[in-house]
């Protein structure tokens, strides 16, 4: 549902700014759902992350039994940072497009390119 | 023309929003979530810290860091090319030349309210404290140079919105700093990358393998636990992280003022 709401932003939006909202939002719900095809379906799964240093053959069974997937999780994290930049190189260029020619309505831009008056 | 493409928007969405509902019922009955996960995950828990079978072990209790570094690891030393090819693409664009830009920095005019820059200087030292222990405890708690990074360049950002762009630049933090420690850790991750080679290892290798001489980077130093090079590659990776951030941060406010000033 969310990925619909940020398409239809990416898409049918006029202003850049709110194309860019869109984006962080499509972004941020793809991670979700990476984060939720890791998810266990048990009672009580736990984080991948062993308790102690020196565990018994026990509690190394146990922790294989009941941790989640923890790939998507690696691959996430890297994800966030990356889409940060992309943003923030996005946001840079709408600053240009505004200092050029003032306003950041996407039809107002292409007017005032073909030398038309808005 | 342009009632053709709104229909064929629209047309879009619907059918995205069918599959959506079609991807969502089909994990409710027996879809992705399961008792059992898959045969990779079940690789990795099992062979991250296994003291008992040591053929690939990582070293780390850790499985997420010990999976970016140690069985991804190129895979994360490119995602940090493309942050620093990002950064490059922003300096190009909107770099500007510092000349007595903190002679505009007047006390009175910028700011926020006393109560908020007193809320500031109380916050963004609780901010550095969690993001270095983030970082530095990457290997056996979760966090790591990702994390860390990102939630250290927290403390500028809300320095530049409580005061403002000069009053960052007046303590310290500048373009040309940040680039030299962002550079310093790069220079970490090479070298930390590249030392097992000289060894007869490959590169990025942590532990000892069977088909490789190098002997491994040491798990233990001394009484405490380091998880071989897990702590090294953290460090490096919360420099560059957080550097950047700092960086866009600083030239996306200075060209915001540039803009108000002509």
């Amino acid at each position: 549902m969310t990925i619909t709401i940020s398409l239809y932003g990416v898409i049918v939006k006029p202003n850049i700014i709110k194309k860019i909202i869109a984006l962080t939002i499509l972004g941020d719900t793809a991670n979700v759902l990476i984060i939720f095809l890791a998810y266990r379906l048990i009672p009580f799964p736990k984080p991948p992350i062993l308790p102690s240093l020196k565990p018994s053959e026990e509690a190394l069974s146990s922790f294989m039994k009941s941790s989640v997937d923890p790939l998507p999780q690696a691959l996430v994290i890297t994800a966030i940072v990356i889409n940060v930049a992309v943003i923030a190189f996005l946001v840079i260029l709408a600053i240009q497009v505004f200092k050029q020619y003032h306003t950041l309505e996407y039809d107002e831009i292409i007017k005032l390119k073909r030398g038309e008056q808005v | 023309m342009v009632k053709v493409l709104k229909i064929l928007v629209i047309m879009f969405l619907i059918l995205i929003v069918i599959s959506t509902i079609y991807f969502v019922i089909e994990d409710v009955l027996g879809g992705s979530p399961k008792p059992v996960i898959r045969g990779l995950g079940q690789f990795f828990l099992n062979n991250t810290y296994n003291i008992y079978y040591k053929k690939w072990w990582s070293g780390s209790p850790e499985t997420v860091t010990a999976i970016l570094w140690d069985y991804r690891g190129l895979d994360t030393i490119f995602e940090t090319t493309v942050l620093y090819i990002a950064i490059i693409g922003c300096m190009v664009l909107a770099y500007k030349p510092l000349t007595n830009i903190l002679k505009k920095y007047d006390k009175e005019k910028h700011g926020l309210t006393l109560i908020v820059k007193t809320a500031v200087k109380i916050i963004i030292v609780l901010i550095a404290i969690v993001s270095i222990n983030l970082a530095l405890r990457g290997y056996i708690s979760p966090g790591g140079g990702f994390a860390g990074g990102s939630a250290y360049a927290v403390a500028p950002l809300i320095i530049i919105a409580g005061y403002s762009i000069y009053y960052l630049l007046s303590m310290g933090y500048s373009l040309n700093k940040s680039a030299i420690l962002r550079s310093i850790g790069l220079v970490i991750l090479v070298i930390i990358a590249l030392a097992p080679l000289m060894y007869h290892g490959y590169i990025l290798q942590n532990q000892m393998k069977t088909h490789t001489l190098f002997p491994g980077y040491p798990v233990n130093i001394g009484p405490f636990y380091i998880g071989g090079f897990l702590i090294f590659m953290n460090i490096g990776e919360f420099l560059i992280v957080s550097m950047e951030f700092i960086m866009i941060f600083i030239l996306i406010s200075l060209y915001l003022r540039g803009g108000e000033e002509s």
